[in-house]
């Protein structure tokens, strides 16, 4: 008689995992969206501010 | 013999929403993949799923999802407690194992959910080991009613 420790993953277990709900799924995706979104504003936000830069006269 | 009303403010006016919640833990176990690819011998412990201190598991069960090794039973409980608590000798032929009609666990110290191999080896099987736990530690374990309310009968 031996015990195998499964409790966390191996290659004989996906580890144990508490199951989340389907509200807290649906807001993980959109916590997910809103990052998304963020780091896009964030670029917009850096290109205009290049475009907005004074350009030296050539 | 006396009634005594120690139930505190509230009434009955119904359970707050945002009070506590069971929650669901599983762990899917590839029983061929225990020992080095060796499989469980007869009589493993397969150590599947914490449990916290002060937690009750409200129910547990084993699905089957493939099935172990010919003439193998499992065991779903504690070690050194009550080791068939939650399954008792499931025959391991795919789905849901059957619920014992045994009272639930309460772990007043953090413990372990393990599975037993029973009745033979095996080198084959895929389980997936669920478990609905709720935490039931307390958060006022203090008593501040006086020993006359105590005392005086409803």
């Amino acid at each position: 008689m031996a015990v195998h420790d499964l409790r966390n993953q191996t290659s004989a277990s996906t580890g144990q995992a508490v199951v989340p709900s389907n509200e807290e799924i649906r807001i993980r995706k959109l916590e997910n969206k809103v990052a998304s979104q963020s780091e896009k504003l964030d670029q917009i936000v850096a290109m205009l501010n290049d475009l907005s830069k004074p350009k030296s006269a050539s | 013999m006396a009634t005594y009303n120690v139930t505190g403010v509230g009434g009955t006016t119904g359970h707050p929403s945002n009070g506590r919640t069971p929650y669901l833990v599983e762990n899917t176990i590839d029983v061929s993949a225990v020992n080095g690819d060796s499989g469980a011998a007869q009589n493993d412990v397969l150590r599947v799923m914490d449990i916290p201190a002060e937690t009750v598991i409200m129910e547990a069960g084993i699905e089957v999802l493939t099935a172990c090794s010919s003439s193998v039973t499992l065991d779903l409980g504690i070690t050194g407690g009550d080791v068939d608590i939650y399954t008792d000798g499931d025959t391991n032929a795919t789905g849901y194992s059957t619920l014992t009609a045994t009272a639930r666990h309460v772990a007043g110290s953090a413990d372990t959910l393990d599975v037993l191999v029973l009745s033979a080896a095996s080198s084959a099987g895929k389980i997936r080991v669920w478990a609905i736990m709720c935490d039931v530690s307390g958060i006022d374990e203090n008593d501040r009613n006086t020993s006359t309310q105590h005392d005086t009968a409803v």
